[in-house]
């Protein structure tokens, strides 16, 4: 089936020049640090700690309702220091997850209501299924699907992964459209 | 032939709904969703994974990203040298030092991304000892014995022997010493000696096919093998394995004496035809006295027991097979098993369709022929009822080349239209050759310019909707219930007979109700609506207009390639199903 286009008010969005959709609904905390590279969708009742870090988020990708990124910290010498966190291109989040990764590569997908513990590493290419716990320090290797509670290796994911992805971001960002559009008709 | 529907192999395809609704079938008869199939372009057919042949190029561990060579993970017993798993939870375990107050944790091997600190806790002093401690449960190895405290962090394991590991070691380094002294004679019953020699050898510690052409150089690594290879459970009965005798476990002193023995030659001839008739599992009697599990709970450890997770799980003690305890505070960490990278060949030509590359940070391909990239993709845009048990499809195909595509949807195949479990089939569809534009919206040569003009000209805009860059809309007509005639007959193993598609123009005024403001509802009579739809698509043009379509070349026909896509709809994706 194709993605049923998704509707939003142009007042409760903003809209920046290339491309981003932020939800006014959203929190982004320290918002000097949080770098968006383009066409990617915010959702209302984000939470994004800037204050904390640097967050890179790249192109295509999108972030759910209610999930928090929130960059990892690791203690030196009794002093806290916070790692910037990474996210790469074509990325999508689904709802209610906790981010602290140390990075996330390109054509990730995270499930609902994961937690990404502090300083995991995902490689580019790998599936996060609904609930999935991947407990602090973990590496999800390219082109693995990672789940439980703790997440572990389960299986191997199609060689065409990328292209996927690749595809179904750049169809979840086009079919999210401003409502003032909906009477010209998409048949 | 008939079509069936698999289930699709990856569990991404199966948490998303959408990745059932559509499959492609392959050359074999079995469909799965398009992410899991490839193309080959020797045979210009889709290769599922029945289809192709696999081979492993690398291993490599999951945690350290560190690739191996076969010859070197099979030395470590296809296990990662450095990480340890909880063998609780079965998370990866960190290096943890003994002593320090706030407890210093390091990240076990120095993986890549963030560079884990590489001086903690000051300065590191002579006598710093590290343990291993799981982050997830708290599980840590300061209660088990010395073996698992380390001088250094990410320091491999020490040797481990128990009594029972020793006394199959000393009976594989028999076998071993046998079967290279035999290899130098060259008499028929001593091959089958050597076969049995090493099918034992191969049941006791799985080896790479690399060694047995250098047996003596690893007697001595026959030890480390065995005790860091599992094996998997249950395993089907065999005559060459020893029976444990009752009250006693496999492995123990007194059953192994009892057992190993030396073989005669008919023995050794009688084994082997046991070793052929011994494919079925044992039937156990489940209260006959003879049966003694091993790992019943004894009385004194009921009363022990205070809470479950004291108990160890049946996971738990596989993954500890060497050991395995009842109780979980006696359980050791085991080390991580390594991971695969594959190549993929097709089975009917053998050419080369995924190769990746060495280097793991990379998700590029040497080599990378998926159908995802060589197959126009469909998607289903709409989908309704127009009359009862009349229904319209509207499909958008992508072309993911850079050329164009020309497609085609035959009247007359060799096989059958209609799949296994299939309710509906379609009825009306655009009879056609159409195309579907390449990415870049240029064309190579005038030829196929041309083509694409007179096409463009003749096409129907009752079935073709929209055209927009590299994607192309069609409508289709389907109905519930299937015509008899189009069945091919089932017990006919003859493939090569043709079955034809009946066409029925609707009258105009329905096949245009999608179009009309109001849609009335209808009933499905099924809860899921199951058709198949034939495709042809080639590179070059078809040029099969229904009387052309005897005269074609054999080289037109090695070009294009039959698609069978089928569809399985539940009712209420339909726009208008009625609910109930």
């Amino acid at each position: 089936m194709q993605i049923q286009p998704k509707y939003f008010e142009k007042t409760q969005y903003i809209e920046t020049l290339n491309g981003n959709k932020v939800s006014k609904g959203s929190i982004l905390c320290g918002i000097m640090n949080i770098r968006l590279h383009g066409k990617t969708i915010i959702k209302p009742g984000v939470i994004v700690r800037g204050d904390l870090a640097n967050v890179n988020i790249g192109r295509l990708s999108t972030v759910s309702e209610n999930t928090v990124i929130r960059p990892s910290y690791k203690k030196f010498k009794g002093a806290v220091s916070y790692f910037p966190l990474n996210i790469g291109d074509h990325v999508l989040i689904e709802e209610g997850c906790v981010i602290s990764a140390a990075s996330i590569g390109s054509y990730v997908y995270i499930g609902k209501n994961c937690v990404i513990s502090k300083r995991c590493i995902l490689k580019d290419c790998c599936y996060i299924p609904d609930n999935t716990v991947l407990p602090p320090d973990t590496v999800v290797p390219s082109f693995t699907t990672f789940s439980g509670t703790p997440g572990r290796y389960i299986e191997d994911l199609p060689d065409c992964f990328e292209q996927y992805m690749k595809d179904y971001t750049t169809s979840i960002y086009e079919s999210f459209l401003p409502i003032n559009t909906l009477s010209k008709g998409r048949s | 032939m008939h079509s069936i529907r698999s289930n699709n192999h990856c569990s991404f395809n199966l948490y998303n709904d959408n990745n059932q609704i559509l499959k492609y079938s392959c050359f074999c008869g079995k469909a799965f969703n398009l992410t899991e199939l490839y193309y080959c372009n020797g045979c210009q057919q889709i290769n599922c994974r029945y289809c192709i042949t696999e081979e492993i190029d690398f291993h490599y561990c999951p945690n350290c990203i560190e690739n191996l060579n076969s010859a070197e993970a099979s030395v470590n017993g296809n296990k990662c040298k450095k990480c340890f798993e909880c063998p609780v939870c079965f998370n990866t375990l960190t290096y943890s030092v003994i002593g320090s107050k706030d407890v210093n944790t390091v990240t076990s091997p120095p993986t890549a991304g963030v560079t884990s600190p590489t001086t903690t806790a000051a300065t590191p002093t002579t006598g710093e000892t590290y343990f291993l401690n799981c982050g997830f449960c708290k599980w840590n190895s300061l209660d088990l014995k010395d073996e698992f405290k380390f001088d250094m962090p990410s320091l491999k394991a020490k040797k481990e022997s128990s009594i029972q590991q020793l006394q199959v070691n000393k009976s594989i380094e028999a076998l071993n010493k046998e079967a290279a002294e035999l290899t130098s004679l060259k008499d028929k019953k001593t091959i089958n000696r050597i076969k049995l020699a090493q099918a034992m050898k191969h049941f006791l510690g799985p080896q790479s096919k690399h060694q047995k052409h250098n047996q003596r150089k690893n007697f001595n690594k026959v030890e480390d093998r065995w005790e860091s290879t599992s094996m998997a459970h249950p395993v089907p009965h065999n005559h060459l394995v020893p029976t444990p005798p009752p009250g006693q476990t496999l492995l123990s002193e007194a059953a192994i004496a009892q057992r190993v023995q030396p073989i005669t030659m008919t023995e050794a001839d009688q084994m082997q035809q046991q070793r052929i008739d011994a494919r079925e599992f044992e039937t156990l009697d489940p209260l006959g006295d003879t049966v003694k599990y091993d790992d019943d709970i004894t009385p004194f450890l009921r009363d022990q027991v205070t809470e479950c997770d004291q108990v160890s799980s049946l996971d738990q003690r596989f993954k500890n097979i060497a050991h395995s305890s009842l109780s979980t505070s006696s359980i050791h960490p085991q080390r991580k098993h390594l991971i695969t990278k594959r190549s993929k060949r097709c089975k009917r030509c053998d050419k080369l369709l995924v190769k990746s590359e060495i280097s793991l940070t990379k998700t590029e391909f040497k080599r990378q022929h998926f159908a995802f990239t060589y197959v126009p993709r469909v998607q289903i845009t709409r989908v309704l009822w127009i009359d009862n048990d009349i229904f319209e499809v509207f499909l958008q195909f992508t072309n993911p080349l850079h050329i164009p595509l020309f497609i085609n949807f035959p009247m007359s195949i060799k096989g059958s239209f209609i799949s296994t479990d299939d309710n509906s089939q379609p009825i009306d569809l655009c009879e056609h050759e159409t195309y579907i534009n390449g990415i870049l919206d240029e064309t190579d040569d005038l030829e196929k310019e041309s083509i694409i003009q007179t096409l463009k000209q003749n096409e129907n805009p009752r079935y073709i909707i929209d055209r927009k860059d590299n994607k192309l809309t069609m409508k289709f007509i389907g109905k519930v219930g299937i015509e008899e005639e189009q069945i091919a007959p089932k017990d006919n193993n003859n493939n090569e007979e043709i079955t034809n598609l009946t066409i029925i123009h609707l009258t105009e005024s329905l096949a245009n109700l999608s179009t009309s403001t109001e849609i009335p509802k209808f009933n499905s009579q099924f809860k899921d609506i199951k058709f198949t739809i034939t495709l042809e698509f080639s590179t070059s043009s078809l040029s099969t207009a229904p009387s052309t379509s005897s005269s074609t070349t054999t080289a037109d026909k090695q070009q294009k390639t039959l698609l069978k896509l089928l569809f399985d709809i539940p009712s209420n994706k339909f726009e208008n199903t009625l609910q109930q």
